[in-house]
C-alpha cells in the first residue's frame, strides 16, 4: 500500500495553462500550516511520501525550507512543477542541495508551437528543455514526466515519448492525466476538452514504446476501456485494487480532502463489462466525457487476475 | 463465378450493434416468396453462385422453398445466418432436404465468449448460434465459414476464439473488420476500434487457425497492416458480385466497392500492393485519417 500526501504551496503559477485544474484562488499557505502537514504525513505509517504541488510550487519562496522539512522528518518527497525555474541551474542547485530528490515535470509537447501554446507561454517548450539539460547534467534528481491529455496534445502522444527517451535517457517514468474539465479553467477552454477516441490509438503507440523500453507509467481519468493490455497502469485501478487513499490539501474552499472511493460515472453497457468492478469509470461522464464511447471489455477470470496481480506486484 | 447477393429482407432474431442494415429494419418490408423466385431468374442469366443474407433468411416461412427452388435452378448455394434456427435439429433436416449438403453456410460468430456474443448481438445467442454450427456439421453441410466482424469489444477475444473454432470442425474463418453503416454507424464511438490496435489480435488468430488446418481470411484490413499475412486478405478472393438490395440493385457490386466504398490514401501508390489493395473502407480514414497506413516499399 502507498498513499501519499499532496500539499498545495501555492495555487500562484508563471504560466497560464489553458485547461488548468488548480488556478489562482488567492489563498496562500503558512509556512507554519505547511510544516504541520508534512509532520502529520510523518506521523502517519501508512503515508509513503508527500507531492508538493500547486499552482506552481517553485514561485513559492517556502519551497526550499518545505523541501528541508520533508528530509527531516525523513519523507520522500516529491515536486511537481511545470520546470520554468528549473531552467536557472542555479536554482535547480538551491533545492538539490534543500534535499529535492525528485521531481514531476509537466510537458504536454514536445512541439514547441503546441507547449507554448497550452502553457501561454512562449518561452514554456525553451525553458522546459533547458530545465531538462540541467537535470541530466546534476544527475541526482529523478526527473518524471507528467502531461494532461488535451485535444491539441492527443494526436501526437507517442511522438512525445519518442523524442523523450532518445534526448533524455534518464526520465524513466512517465504520467498521463486525462484533462479535468470540471469548475476550472478548462471550462473557459473547451476546446482543449479530447474525445477518448482522441487519444486511445497514440497513448497504445507511446505505451508501447515505454514498455519496449521497460520504462513505467501511470495513467489517470481514462476508463481502462481505452487502457486496452495496460490497464495495470490505472492510477484509480491501482488504489481500488490496493485499497489505497490519498489526502490533498487543497488551497480552496475543498480544503483537506481525504480521496477513498476513486470512482466516476458508468453506464448501463458498463454493467457486463469484465473489469467493471476495478474500474473507475469515465470522469464528467455526459458533461465532458461522453457515455457512447465507453464499451464492455471481454477478458477471461486469468487474463482480469493477471491484471489484479500485476498490480499487487507493484 | 459471379455471386449474386440477394437480401431477402432485414427482419432478424438479432440486433447486432454494428449490423450494416440495422436502420433498415423498419423502412423495408420483407421481400415476398415470388419477388425473391423472380430475382433469382434475373439473376441466372448473370451468376452462377446465389448468396441469401438479409437480415435473418432462416427464419422466414419460405426459407427451405427458396433453398430448393435456387438448387433447382442451378445455382451454387451459399447463405448468410446466424445460425440459431439451426439449433433446432428439425429444421437442419429440412434445410439438407431442400438444399443437399453441397451448400456453403456462413455463421456470424462474434466470440467464443458468450457475454461478449450476446452483447455485441443485443440478443441471448450464444448457445443457440453455437448448437447450431454443430448441427450443420454433424448433418455434413459441404462448407461452414465463421464470420466474426472486428469491433472494439470483441478483438481481445480473438485468441481465444481462435483455438476454440480450431478444434470445432469449421472449414474457414473470416476476421471482418466493421464497416460503418447502419447499427455500425449509429454506435460508431463504441463499436469502430483502430485498425493497429486490433491489427496484433487478427494475426494472432489467423496463426492459430492457419497452423490447425483452417482455412483462415481478414476483410477490410489492407495490406499495411497485415504485414506477414498478406495471403489471408479476404478482398483477394472475393468473386464478382451482383448485389440485389431492398430498394436497389448494383450490377456492379465489385466496382462500387473498390471504386467508392474503399479508398486509398495520398501516399498509398508507393506501396508495393497499391494495385491489388483495395484500401479501407471510406468511414475509417474519414474518422480516422490515414496516420496508420504506412506504405509497404
Amino acid at each position: 500500500m502507498a498513499n501519499f500526501g499532496y500539499i498545495q504551496v501555492t495555487r500562484e503559477c508563471n504560466q497560464h495553462c489553458r485547461f488548468c485544474s488548480n488556478p489562482p484562488t488567492g489563498m496562500e499557505l503558512t509556512l507554519e500550516a505547511a510544516k504541520e502537514m508534512i509532520a502529520g504525513f510523518a506521523a502517519n505509517p501508512e503515508y509513503s511520501g508527500v507531492l508538493l504541488s500547486g499552482g506552481e510550487p517553485t514561485v513559492s519562496e517556502m519551497l526550499p525550507a518545505l523541501i528541508e522539512h520533508c528530509a527531516a522528518a525523513g519523507l520522500h518527497c516529491t515536486v511537481i512543477t511545470n520546470g520554468q525555474k528549473l531552467a536557472n541551474m542555479s536554482y535547480l542547485k538551491s533545492l538539490r542541495d534543500a534535499g529535492l530528490k525528485q521531481i514531476v515535470l509537466s510537458l504536454y509537447s514536445v512541439n514547441p508551437e503546441v507547449q507554448n501554446f497550452l502553457t501561454s507561454n512562449p518561452d514554456s517548450h525553451a525553458n522546459i528543455m533547458n530545465a531538462l539539460s540541467n537535470l541530466g547534467e546534476l544527475g541526482d534528481i529523478r526527473v518524471d514526466t507528467g502531461s494532461v491529455i488535451c485535444k491539441q496534445n492527443a494526436n501526437h502522444l507517442s511522438q512525445n515519448v519518442a523524442f523523450i527517451v532518445s534526448r533524455f535517457q534518464f526520465i524513466n517514468h512517465f504520467i498521463w492525466n486525462g484533462l479535468d474539465p470540471v469548475m476550472n479553467r478548462a471550462a473557459e477552454n473547451p476546446d482543449t476538452i479530447p474525445r477518448l477516441n482522441d487519444f486511445q490509438l497514440q497513448l497504445a503507440l507511446a505505451v508501447e514504446k515505454l514498455t519496449g523500453l521497460r520504462k513505467t507509467f501511470r495513467i489517470s481519468r481514462v476508463p481502462l476501456c481505452y487502457l486496452a493490455g495496460f490497464e495495470y497502469a490505472s492510477t484509480e485501478t491501482r488504489k481500488i485494487v490496493k485499497g489505497e487513499e490519498r489526502t490533498i490539501y487543497f488551497l480552496d474552499s475543498k480544503g483537506e480532502t481525504r480521496q477513498r472511493d476513486f470512482r466516476y460515472g458508468k453506464s448501463e453497457k458498463c454493467a457486463v463489462c469484465a473489469l467493471d468492478d476495478i474500474c473507475a469509470g469515465l470522469y464528467s461522464m455526459d458533461e465532458n466525457y461522453f457515455s457512447e464511447e465507453l464499451y464492455p471489455v471481454f477478458l477471461s477470470e486469468a487474463e482480469k487476475q493477471t491484471i489484479i496481480q500485476t498490480i499487487r506486484n507493484g | 463465378m459471379t455471386t449474386l447477393d440477394l437480401k431477402v429482407g432485414y427482419t432478424c432474431n438479432n440486433n447486432c450493434k454494428h449490423c450494416v442494415v440495422g436502420d433498415k429494419r423498419h423502412a423495408f418490408s420483407d421481400r415476398k416468396t415470388g419477388e425473391i423466385m423472380e430475382i433469382m431468374s434475373w439473376g441466372r442469366e448473370r451468376c452462377d453462385r446465389l448468396v441469401l443474407t438479409g437480415g435473418e433468411p432462416s427464419i422466414r416461412r419460405d426459407f427451405p422453398e427458396l433453398l430448393s427452388h435456387a438448387r433447382a435452378m442451378g445455382y451454387s448455394l451459399n447463405v448468410q445466418t446466424n445460425a440459431r434456427a439451426f439449433s433446432h435439429k428439425k429444421y437442419v433436416e429440412e434445410l439438407v432436404a431442400a438444399a443437399g449438403t453441397d451448400i456453403t453456410i456462413v455463421v456470424a460468430l462474434l466470440s467464443s465468449d458468450p457475454n461478449c456474443h450476446n452483447y455485441l448481438t443485443s440478443s441471448n445467442s450464444f448457445r443457440q448460434t453455437l448448437r447450431g454450427i454443430n448441427n450443420l456439421l454433424e448433418a455434413g453441410v459441404r462448407e461452414i465459414i465463421i464470420n466474426t466482424v472486428v469491433t472494439k469489444s470483441n478483438y481481445r477475444t480473438f485468441p481465444r476464439h481462435a483455438a476454440i473454432l480450431s478444434r470445432l470442425g469449421v472449414h474457414s474463418v473470416q476476421y471482418a473488420f466493421v464497416h460503418v453503416l447502419g447499427n455500425a454507424q449509429k454506435n460508431i464511438h463504441s463499436v469502430l476500434p483502430r485498425k493497429s490496435i486490433v491489427a496484433p489480435y487478427i494475426k494472432n488468430a489467423l496463426g492459430v487457425l492457419m497452423r490447425s488446418g483452417v482455412k483462415a481470411r481478414c476483410e477490410a484490413m489492407p495490406y499495411c497492416l497485415m504485414r506477414g499475412y498478406e495471403d489471408c486478405v479476404s478482398e483477394a478472393y472475393i468473386p464478382d458480385t451482383v448485389v440485389a438490395d431492398l430498394g436497389i440493385s448494383i450490377l456492379d457490386f465489385t466496382g462500387v466497392r473498390r471504386e467508392e466504398e474503399k479508398l486509398k490514401g495520398e501516399r498509398c501508390p508507393e506501396c508495393v500492393h497499391f494495385s491489388k489493395c483495395e484500401g479501407p473502407w471510406r468511414q475509417y480514414p474519414e474518422m480516422f485519417g490515414w496516420e496508420e497506413f504506412e506504405p509497404v516499399k
